[in-house]
């Protein structure tokens, strides 16, 4: 199963053990993991021995929640900071210097958690910008889908689409997909109302892409029954019914058709944000065991894409 | 009506018990799918089917299927948009009472039908609203808009909130309970959804109006009230109660319909309220079961 693509989360956990288990165990650092969700998340993945966590927080409060919530944590290393500016600090620092292959966000604002990251010190940023990747294992659906972005641009205009899609692809890439599909969403499948964005993505975003990448097909505009919907008849060269990337028009539409998924089809969700030159994985109360699970181990993947394609050069 | 209608059959029951022949053309009628759809209907008598289009292809497909249109009045026109003018034209006079789209591209419909057309509507009113009762969910849920206004306006939306609260009255929904839907449940104003959700918000608040109207909500705190709690957000009356959900913007309530079509337990319907008669304009993903679900929604919301 070496290179084989990854189409459901329970490849994509089974990846995350190989990768370990071949000597590429990765760490994932946790900043201000004050927050049971979290710790329990890495407790798991590293029961199921494909992560080493390393904890930075309030030493005080991880030791009290661990207790409250029967979470095992003795053996993990923890660095105590109080602050959660502190943490976030010495979190993304042990990125910076190779010690750490992965951030886990804990108890903090994202917005500081990242503004820590692109702090210019750090030397961690990677594209010019970050987005979000929400990667659905749909129930009846044959493949995961990466749904972008659904967590940082609210609006994105086609010089942003262009590196949302760059940064997707790279998630892609460390699934193993190739070709990749990519199906840039629009209600309609033609212009409909002169809206700008399908002139758009049609006239600017798709030659950008295909100029740059031998191996993706992109098309728009793309209905999402269009992009998912059962094709028997779905030829190799084209996204319909077999979708990977399903690029959206807001974070809005994004957010909302993702979680009318997870609640509604029980469809498996791990989310990342991607952009920097180390993958951040976040994780949410209402998220379950498995989502959790799947976070982090596509956050393994990805770290390992970056470092045997050694993507970012030297950190 | 003290029960609320909660399923497509009690929709049925009750249209069958009101015993009221309701006048339906459908145009463009060599779909096939919709076309015997419609002919159910038809002979159940809960409508009077009249086709507009191309009588000799209509006649040769349906022949091919064995499908039995003798008994159904056609109005031939060779040219498919004429078809659709002389539709708009008898719904605009008050001749019919619904109209299908049969087989014509929803964008070209909706341009003729809806756009510059002042005589069968004011753009401004007309909106697009499903129907879904998916598993898990108890309620029927009334979801806006998917299929006409891209990016709506306050101004837009509450005439769209408006419009389905009176189609929900017919339900039996006496106070319906509405979510501005968002990405966040917090007013940002880097996110104009947000600021605009609040708006809407608190001009319901302020008004008369038996209705209930909160925002921005996300998707999981509208539908369930544990993910509220968790949230804090203790006060709200329509977190995992909600009626109407009204999307920010056309893909968003698009990619819901279609989600919770493909992939949910879900039965399904939709229709176009606010021209001079309900429009039902199948996509292609809707099963036979979907179309019939529509028409009987347009027959309600006559």
């Amino acid at each position: 199963m070496q290179n084989r693509p990854i189409h459901s989360s329970k490849q994509l956990i089974e990846k995350a053990i190989a990768i370990a288990s071949e000597g590429r165990k990765k760490k994932i650092v946790v900043a201000a993991a004050q927050d049971a969700d979290v710790l329990d998340a890495v407790v798991q993945a590293k029961t199921d021995n494909y992560i080493v966590p390393i904890l930075v927080g309030d030493k005080e409060k991880i030791d009290t929640l661990a207790q409250e919530n029967h979470i095992e944590i003795s053996g993990i290393e923890l660095i105590d900071k109080k602050d959660v500016l502190d943490a976030a600090h010495t979190a993304i620092k042990l990125a910076a210097d190779g010690e750490a292959d992965a951030v886990m966000k804990g108890f903090l604002p994202t917005s500081a958690l990242l503004k820590t990251l692109l702090d210019k010190q750090y030397n961690l940023r990677g594209n010019s910008i970050l987005s979000h990747c929400a990667v659905l294992d749909i129930p009846g659906y044959k493949k995961l889908l990466n749904m972008s972005d659904g967590g940082m641009m609210v609006h994105p205009d086609v010089e942003q689409k262009k590196e949302i899609v760059n940064n997707a692809i790279l998630v892609s890439k460390a699934l193993m997909l190739s070709p990749i599909k990519i199906a840039v969403s629009s209600a309609y499948d033609k212009l409909y109302n002169n809206q700008p964005h399908v002139k758009n993505d049609r006239d600017v975003l798709i030659p950008y892409v295909l100029e740059k990448y031998q191996d993706v097909i992109i098309q728009a505009p793309i209905p999402f029954d269009k992009a998912v919907a059962k094709n028997e008849d779905a030829e190799s060269n084209n996204v319909i019914g077999d979708t990977d990337i399903f690029l959206a028009n807001s974070i809005e539409e994004c957010n909302i058709i993702a979680k009318s998924l997870i609640h509604f089809v029980q469809a498996v969700f791990a989310g990342v944000i991607v952009g920097a030159k180390v993958p951040v994985s976040l994780v949410s109360r209402s998220d379950t065991v498995q989502n959790k699970k799947t976070s982090l181990a596509l956050a393994v993947l990805i770290a390992d894409y970056y470092q045997q394609e050694n993507i970012w050069g030297e950190r | 009506m003290s029960e609320a209608i909660k399923s497509f059959d009690e929709l049925e029951q009750v249209l069958l018990e009101q015993n009221k022949r309701y006048k339906v053309a459908l145009v463009a009628p060599s779909d096939m799918t919709t076309l015997q759809v419609a002919l159910r209907l038809h002979e159940k008598k809960l409508i009077e089917l009249v086709l507009i289009g191309d009588e000799e292809l209509v006649h040769a497909k349906a022949t091919k299927k064995n499908i039995d249109i003798s008994t159904l009045e056609i109005l031939d026109f060779r040219e498919p948009y004429k078809a659709v003018e002389t539709a708009s034209k008898l719904a605009s006079t008050g001749e019919i009472d619904i109209l299908i789209k049969g087989k014509y591209h929803s964008v070209d419909f909706i341009e003729k039908i809806i756009f510059g057309n002042a005589e069968f509507c004011d753009a401004n009113d007309v909106h697009h609203v499903a129907l879904i009762k998916a598993k898990g969910y108890d309620k029927f849920l009334f979801l806006t808009d998917g299929f006409v206004h891209c990016q709506p306006s306050v101004e837009v939306k509450s005439k769209m909130i408006d419009s389905i609260v009176k189609l929900a009255n017919k339900f039996g929904i006496e106070i319906p309970k509405v979510a501005l839907l968002a990405a966040v449940e917090v007013v940002y104003k880097q996110m104009p959804n947000t600021v605009e959700a609040d708006a809407i918000q608190k001009k319901y608040a302020d008004s008369s109006e038996q209705v209930v109207v909160e925002g921005p909500l996300s998707f999981d705190i509208a539908l369930n009230r544990l993910a509220a709690e968790a949230k804090g957000l203790h006060d709200s009356v329509v977190a995992g109660e909600v009626d109407i959900l009204v999307a920010p913007n056309i893909e968003t309530a698009n990619g819901i319909y279609k989600a919770l079509s493909l992939f949910a337990d879900s039965q399904v319907g939709g229709v176009i309220l606010g021209g001079k008669v309900p429009v039902v304009m199948p996509t292609e993903i809707d099963s036979e079961e979907t179309r019939y679900n529509s028409i009987l929604l347009a027959m309600v919301a006559c």
